[in-house]
């Protein structure tokens, strides 16, 4: 299992500045190790974000995107109490989902 | 540089990654006005002479201001990018939960690459006695 994601939700007005740091190496396939063997690519495939349980973004995602990556949405109509939950899928299977409440 | 000298660059890397054992440094800063981008620099140096080093910052009392949200050194210039950057290179950033308590700060008011300690000192003394080389910037 992966890394816990780090996950930000601040209410401004009418809606919030949702930002995520995710852990994840990344790998784009086409590096190769010191014994000169491609290392596999293993990058997130497929991001999605629900405001209190409804889905507010879906994202494909490919290996250009770098190591450890950030992640900044608003969500419009969230206010200070609501969850926020944020999944990843990556190409190997492997997932992740985590939760903030706006603040 | 082209695709080419890249590979070549990481390939490079990678080898001398397996080749040599990893050095481990505890950077410890208790004052961000004096040591906070003199450190940063230092690190900067230091994971270009030797790449493979685990670096570990531990921040305590007015050495954890850097680490906020929003911080800005003394000509104006923002600690978050050039923070990043170093934790993209494998430095941890580690901030002594003791001084929170003190200091009356929150979490929420540190940038998201930051991790946390339940003490500063404490973490010094463990991380030293599992092998690690101590530098006070």
């Amino acid at each position: 299992m992966a890394d816990p994601m780090r996950i930000r939700a601040q209410a401004a007005g009418d809606k919030a500045t949702v930002r995520v740091l995710m852990s994840h190496e990344m790998e784009t396939g086409q590096r190769k190790d010191s014994a000169g063997n491609a290392i596999p690519a293993w990058f997130i495939q497929e991001v999605t974000a629900a405001h209190n349980g409804k889905t507010v973004l879906t994202a494909e995602w490919g290996p250009s995107v770098a190591k450890n990556p950030f992640l900044q949405f608003n969500v419009k109509g969230a206010k200070a109490g609501d969850k926020i939950t944020v999944n990843w899928v990556d190409n190997k299977g492997d997932k992740r989902s985590d939760e903030a409440t706006v603040s | 540089m082209t695709l080419r000298s890249l590979v070549l660059a990481v390939v490079v890397a990678t080898t001398a990654l397996a080749a040599s054992a990893q050095d481990k440094v505890i950077y410890h800063i208790d004052n961000t006005a004096s040591q906070a981008v003199k450190g940063l620099r230092n690190i900067r140096n230091h994971l270009d002479v030797d790449p493979t080093a685990r670096i570990t910052v531990v921040t305590h009392a007015e050495g954890v201001d850097f680490l906020m949200e929003g911080a800005k050194d003394a000509n104006g210039g923002p600690f978050a990018g050039p923070v990043s950057a170093l934790v993209a290179r494998g430095v941890k950033f580690e901030i002594c939960e003791i001084t929170l308590r003190n200091r009356n700060l929150k979490k929420e008011q540190f940038i998201q690459e930051a991790e946390f300690t339940p003490s500063g000192v404490v973490r010094i003394a463990k991380l030293q006695l599992a092998g690690s080389a101590y530098i006070k910037p």
